[in-house]
């Protein structure tokens, strides 16, 4: 915990002070892991967020029916895809594929002498390796995240078609109106803290893996699991104070 | 010669628990001199060259680097006193996702404003004086481990720095490419007045570039002075340790407390037996 907050504050200095003190992002490296962490993971997004959608139209269009109410399917798909869906299966996506991925390099950047190389070589390993992947992701989880809500609608839009009695512009119509901004502001304040404890996490597991590959294995695993529950009960968290605040 | 040493280690001692790993150790290094570290495997020659270059922090005792004291440091001053000196690894530690030239470019890209085509003229010279030229675009993982060696000392040296720590330098290259390695390190020390600190035990190499030798037992300086005094020493452990040979005063085994304890890891039978029987056969 104390490494952890250690980290945090040195991320701090780098991302947000050092560029005033003439030493800038290295805005390739940023790009590069922009590709890593955003532009690769968009296919996996896009499937998880049209299965998410489709599910949520069906399940919903089952219930409603009973009321007669189908008519609020498009209401249920946009609010939950926006609040809830979309950055928490987005963010369960990046922990799997980016956050296991960061921890396990950098373990095994530590476990050959890289780091403690770059350290000798007066290059600071938060400013080199970690801050291009911060910026990287607090920029790519919530591009996701939008980009995810817009396949999850339009898989809702798919089943609205097919089996319901939508047009396309009666569902975007509905869709629209069911939600306001906040809705979507408040998923995407969502996806940034989770992005910030994401990356957090699964490099300060790398930057302090100890006894080999063995170790890199063990500190992956536990970068997974602690960024998982990190960010599931931060996302309760948000959601009681945008519950009780709005 | 500078009057003032370019490194300075007084009374340092490192104390791992009650167990002291590095005992009381003092010595200076002038300018232009090599100064070879010698021992056996757990004598505490990584720990104290870690002391050194200021990763690890003394139980008690005091290292100045260029006349600095590094031990107190806050990190961002022990950098600066970093871009000073050149440090070689013993696996050479390249970044395996850099080629071989953004490898040895990396401290110029870092810490200087040299334009891409100056760095890349740096680059190719380094690479040069290693033997590897030609070969910046290939990856780490593509080249031999004697080539990665290489690498890391070009990379050590592309800053031409003042100082130069190499740990293992010959170790895993073959007789020609450790003459041309030690001759490169003369070369360096001589004519361009750069001190050299290595950890090897490669006693023809060893003898080759000392100017003065330490020899380390169980965290203490058994030895040291010129290779002719080291070469006459009387002192058995010396004689057994230069001459290799495997009866002598130098016990062939350290206990499983002893090698755990050097590894800094909580002892674990099965792993403490398997380094025995490496010790053994190996």
């Amino acid at each position: 915990m104390k490494n952890y907050l250690r980290l945090n504050l040195s991320l701090l200095y780098w991302v947000f002070v050092a560029p005033f003190t003439g030493k800038f992002w290295d805005v390739s490296a940023i790009f590069r892991q922009m590709v890593f962490i955003g532009v690769r993971a968009a296919p996996m997004v896009a499937l998880t967020a049209f299965s998410i959608g489709v599910t949520l139209a069906m399940q919903a269009a089952h219930s409603l029916q009973q009321l007669g109410a189908e008519v609020y399917v498009p209401d249920l798909v946009m609010l939950s895809i926006l609040r809830e869906m979309g950055p928490v299966l987005i963010a369960v996506i990046v922990i799997g594929r980016s956050g296991s991925a960061v921890a396990a390099e950098l373990g095994t950047m530590k476990v050959s002498e890289e780091i403690e190389a770059l350290e000798v070589m007066a290059i600071n390993p938060v400013q080199y390796l970690v801050a291009p992947r911060f910026l990287a992701m607090l920029v790519m989880l919530p591009a996701l995240t939008i980009f995810g809500n817009y396949v999850g609608v339009f898989g809702g839009w798919a089943v609205c078609r097919a089996a319901l009695d939508f047009n396309t512009a009666g569902y975007i119509m509905r869709a629209l109106q069911a939600a306001d901004t906040w809705d979507l502001y408040s998923g995407m304040i969502k996806s940034v803290v989770f992005a910030w404890l994401i990356i957090t996490i699964a490099c300060n597991a790398g930057l302090h893996v100890e006894g080999g590959a063995e170790g890199v294995g063990q500190s992956t695993t536990s970068a997974v699991v602690q960024s998982l529950l990190a960010m599931l009960v931060m996302n309760a968290v948000l959601t009681g104070v945008f519950f009780f605040a709005g | 010669m500078n009057a003032d040493p370019v490194i300075q280690v007084t009374d340092l001692v490192r104390k791992f628990g009650d167990r002291s790993v590095i005992n009381d150790i003092s010595f200076e290094i002038q300018r232009g001199e090599t100064l070879v570290i010698m021992g056996g495997s757990g004598c505490g020659k990584s720990t104290l060259l870690r002391h050194i270059i200021g990763s690890m922090k003394p139980t008690s005792g005091s290292v100045k680097i260029f006349g600095e004291e590094i031990t107190t440091m806050k990190e961002r001053e022990i950098e600066n006193v970093r871009r000073r000196f050149g440090m070689l690894f013993q696996s050479g530690a390249l970044l395996a996702s850099l080629t071989v030239g953004e490898n040895v470019a990396l401290p110029l890209v870092q810490h200087t404003d040299n334009s891409i085509e100056e760095i890349e003229d740096i680059v190719e010279q380094k690479l040069k004086m290693v033997g590897l030229s030609g070969f910046e675009n290939l990856k780490p993982a593509e080249i031999s481990g004697g080539m990665k060696k290489r690498v890391g000392l070009a990379r050590a040296l592309a800053l031409d720095p003042e100082l130069l720590f190499s740990d293992e330098p010959t170790s895993g290259l073959d007789p020609i490419m450790t003459a041309v390695v030690d001759q490169l390190t003369l070369k360096l020390t001589h004519g361009e007045h750069m001190t050299a600190v290595v950890v090897t035990h490669d006693m023809t190499s060893a003898f080759r570039i000392a100017t003065r030798m330490i020899m380390l037992g169980h965290g203490d300086i058994i030895a040291q002075g010129t290779p002719d005094e080291i070469r006459n020493s009387s002192n058995p452990e010396v004689q057994q340790f230069i001459n290799g040979e495997a009866d002598g005063p130098i016990p062939l085994n350290l206990s499983q407390d002893e090698h755990e304890h050097h590894r800094h890891v909580k002892p674990r039978p099965f792993v403490a037996a398997r380094s025995r029987f490496h010790h053994k056969t190996g």
